[in-house]
């Protein structure tokens, strides 16, 4: 009888430990679909370049890789993060978009009053604007654009990208190719915000808009 | 020695920095000559297959296409060399699928560039002194004296008896070849020039430095082109009176 009972807590602890195994794993595989491969190489490649090519900004561009890999690999960890940090990644992220092409994109970023230490769950702004540069294909667009906004009052943080969509893309890309990242942010948003947020997304005149409000 | 002709390179990367270094590269070897760099395969199209370009390079993940689907895609007679510069090592398999001769990974070091250089001209070099003696041998029509009727063709582990009666032509790529037949297409390890012998040549004929024609089988000539079956393949400039001669005197 104890030999029973004792075989029945062992499967239990076992049947434990692979539930933890597989949450831990489910969080791990979120955090490394948290850093592109496409993005870090091509940044590489092109500051490889530049420090071949001899040109005078390359270190400066590893610097801003460096602080980019900290944020998504350390920061990260935590829930939430100090909106400053999102920022400084949001920026570094244009200037390496900037690099693809020799001639400048038209991308604005503006942002108003902001309480640089706001707790902001970290890549969550990031996932928003990668698919807006993404889907604008601004870099071979010549009327494209990509223009982001934030703004914050002491009731709430604002947030607004808008995307060209290029004119031969008329056929609105499918929902499934737009997928995995905006369905995970949504869903982030549903567990760290919860009756907290409105997010609203819309698509028409082949311009891409979402709209985020972050509440107290 | 004849003088060295200088071999025609493009690029294709959607990355400005990425297409400036590959440009920087071919600008420091001598026998290379950047013709153009385009941002994406769809631009570079009219310029592949307006001929006369030796090698590209190309990405692989871009945007509008992707390098792998255009180099599949690409239904030329003569394939220029491949070389895919990428920061994916997961497509080498496939690279090496698609006949890519060198296989660079994202950030390429000017050593390694050099080496994927030699190999290319290696292979280029080879290339134009079977062009060269392709030219100079004029087919010798005289049959065998044995009245042999077929080929056997080591193709993978099989071998395959092949009738001259059921050959279209045969495609030759670097060490092997292909025989476009009525039944299908089989891939053999031969050489061109030893089938050039082998095979007799008032029914096979070399039209060019990458195909064997079975006369017969011919239905049109159009310019440089040779209508066999379904096929289009190209003869050769050298070639081509020869070719005539016996395509009218035939009936």
């Amino acid at each position: 009888m104890t030999k029973y009972l004792i075989d029945k807590q062992e499967k239990t602890n076992i049947e434990l430990e692979t539930l933890k195994r597989g949450k831990a794993e489910s969080e791990l595989k979120f955090l490394k679909t948290q850093i592109n491969p496409h993005f870090l190489f091509n940044a590489l490649n092109n500051i490889y370049s530049m420090a071949y090519t001899g040109d005078k900004s390359a270190p400066e561009k590893i610097t801003m890789l460096s602080d980019m890999l900290r944020y998504v690999l350390y920061d990260c960890e935590s829930d939430y993060i100090s909106l400053y940090k999102e920022v400084d990644y949001i920026n570094s992220f244009m200037e390496f978009q900037q690099l693809k092409t020799e001639k400048r994109q038209n991308i604005r970023f503006d942002i108003g009053n902001y309480d640089e230490n706001y707790q902001i769950a970290p890549m969550l702004l990031v996932t928003f604007v990668e698919n807006g540069f993404k889907h604008s294909k601004i870099e071979k667009d010549k009327n494209g654009f990509v223009n982001i906004t934030i703004s914050q009052t002491p009731e709430k943080f604002y947030f607004f990208v808008e995307n060209s969509i290029p004119v031969e893309a008329a056929v609105p890309t499918p929902e499934t190719k737009r997928g995995i990242g905006i369905e995970n942010a949504k869903n982030r948003l549903n567990l760290l915000y919860p009756k907290k947020h409105k997010l609203e997304i819309s698509n028409s005149n082949n311009i891409y808009k979402v709209e985020l409000e972050l509440y107290k | 020695m004849a003088e060295q002709r200088k071999y025609n390179c493009i690029v294709i990367d959607d990355e400005f920095l990425a297409r400036k270094l590959m440009a920087d590269y071919i600008s420091k070897i001598p026998q290379f000559h950047l013709v153009d760099a385009f941002d994406s395969p769809m631009a570079a199209i009219d310029t592949i297959t307006s001929g006369g370009i030796d090698v590209v390079f190309t990405d692989i993940d871009m945007p509008d296409m992707s390098g792998m689907d255009f180099i599949k895609n690409l239904s030329l007679p003569l394939v220029p060399i491949i070389v895919f510069v990428t920061a994916y090592p997961q497509y080498a398999v496939q690279g090496f699928e698609v006949n890519a001769t060198e296989y660079l990974l994202k950030p390429v070091s000017f050593p390694r560039f050099v080496k994927a250089v030699n190999k290319i001209t290696t292979i280029l070099n080879f290339k134009q002194k079977l062009e060269g003696m392709a030219m100079q041998e004029t087919p010798r029509p005289k049959p065998k004296g044995d009245q042999k009727d077929f080929i056997i063709v080591k193709s993978d582990r099989k071998m395959v008896k092949l009738m001259y009666d059921d050959i279209l032509f045969i495609e030759g790529a670097l060490e092997y070849v292909f025989f476009h037949t009525l039944g299908g297409k089989f891939m053999g390890l031969y050489s061109l020039r030893k089938l050039e012998n082998e095979l007799p040549g008032d029914q096979f004929m070399r039209i060019h430095k990458s195909y064997i024609v079975a006369l017969k089988r011919i239905s049109e000539i159009n310019g440089n082109q040779v209508l066999v079956g379904r096929h289009t393949i190209s003869v050769s400039k050298a070639m081509k009176p020869v070719l005539l001669e016996h395509f009218s005197g035939r009936k």
